[in-house]
């Protein structure tokens, strides 16, 4: 069991970070805006090159035709 | 007789315009009086706006997967949830979650138009004043109101999925030009980011009362209804020009005049139905995945109004003019000839 001092001076990790979060709110909403368009970019890349790959070839485009 | 596409669109119509009463409610009777208003108005548009196209891939392969339903139950708990953040990001997913259905049903069973899905789109203008007007008015049961639309939005979400034969079909939209995937995707997401950005840029220094607010709002969701309409009947390419080159005179000089900027809104907002063509054309098995690119490309367009605003009225006219330019070759290059 802890000291009761040492739980006074000492906070629970679950208590300083909603204690971060408090007080940097802003930068929180920022960072989560930034990872949210990191994700969505990512699957989308991920689904336009699924599209490509599983595209009939008749349907390729004339400029991918001509770039090979 | 309406036929059965516009109905669907109608009805899908009534769904937005619900969900948007409900987002603006909450934003507008909770949040918009907190000092993070700006940072959490971010959070909910990137929440609302981001995570559609990944919700539209979930339901392209998941086609069976009622997620109008969940987002409906996501908004409504939101809603209740009484600590402001969580029930924002509640509401923000239910929305974005509600927007990839209906986008489904517009998209797969409009039978090669585009109307039912700009019905489905323009409709939500008239509910984000709606929301915004019901939020400012101070009453303990006002909220009755968004969940009863949520609640009846449901209902119908839930009827249009167990009716409808070809909600596992392609969309069999065919406008979009021969060009890569890329190429298309680009030109698509710029032209809808700059509509978007214009959307907040015009200069508008008339719009001072609830009721020019109002007339602002229902001239957009007017607009996107029309074009819809106007593409199906007279063609994408047509459209594209009279809505970017025709609404440039009246955006630009109607910044004192109402009933020439109501006039340019309008007619640029007609654009909607051409970027969400275009995009479904190219991409017929993934209207969901589509259709969340648009909203990405939303995002993006709005993001800039968060950071800086161009300060005099030659500014807001010059950003107005270049970024019009440089949308109608865009988009016009992406539309099949004769289309």
């Amino acid at each position: 069991m802890r000291p009761l001092l040492l739980d006074l001076i000492a906070p629970s990790p679950s208590e300083m970070l909603s204690y971060f979060i408090r007080e940097n709110t802003v930068i929180v909403i920022f960072l989560l805006v930034v990872l949210l368009v990191i994700a969505v970019s990512v699957v989308n890349i991920v689904v336009l090159k699924h599209h490509r790959k599983t595209t009939p070839t008749d349907k390729i485009s004339s400029d991918d035709k001509d770039d090979k | 007789m309406l036929h059965k596409n516009t109905v669907q669109g109608i009805l899908y119509g009534f769904v937005h315009f619900s969900v948007e009463v409900a987002s603006f409610f909450l934003l507008f009777s909770r949040i918009s009086t907190s000092p993070l208003w700006w940072a959490l108005a971010l959070l909910y548009d990137a929440l609302a706006f981001l995570p559609q196209s990944i919700f539209g891939t979930v339901t392209d392969r998941y086609p069976k997967y009622n997620i109008g339903l969940t987002g409906a139950v996501l908004m409504i708990l939101g809603l209740l949830t009484p600590a402001d953040i969580p029930a924002l990001c509640m509401t923000a997913i239910g929305n974005a979650m509600i927007h990839v259905s209906g986008a489904n049903h517009t998209l797969r069973d409009s039978g090669g138009k585009i109307a039912p899905n700009a019905i489905f789109v323009g409709s939500g203008s008239f509910g984000v004043i709606t929301g915004q007007l019901l939020g400012g008015v101070s009453g303990q049961f006002l909220i009755l109101i968004p969940l009863c639309l949520l609640l009846l939005s449901a209902v119908v979400m839930v009827s249009v999925q167990r009716n409808d034969p070809a909600a596992h079909q392609p969309a069999t939209l065919d406008i979009c030009a021969d060009k890569s995937d890329l190429a298309v995707v680009f030109c698509a997401f710029f032209g809808v980011a700059v509509r978007s950005y214009i959307a907040y840029a015009i200069p508008t220094e008339w719009n001072k009362t609830v009721i020019q607010t109002v007339a602002l709002f229902v001239c957009m969701g007017i607009g996107k209804i029309m074009g819809g309409f106007l593409c199906d009947r007279i063609g994408f390419r047509r459209v594209t020009v009279i809505s970017l080159v025709g609404s440039l005179p009246f955006l630009l000089a109607g910044n004192t005049v109402m009933t020439l900027s109501l006039i340019g809104v309008a007619l640029f907002s007609m654009t909607m139905s051409v970027t969400v063509a275009i995009l479904v054309s190219r991409f017929p098995h993934q209207p969901g995945f589509a259709f969340g690119i648009t909203t990405t490309g939303l995002f993006f367009g709005t993001l800039p109004v968060f950071f800086i605003r161009p300060q005099t009225l030659l500014a807001h006219q010059t950003v107005v003019l270049v970024l019009s330019a440089a949308a109608l070759p865009a988009i016009i290059t992406c539309i099949k000839k004769g289309k």
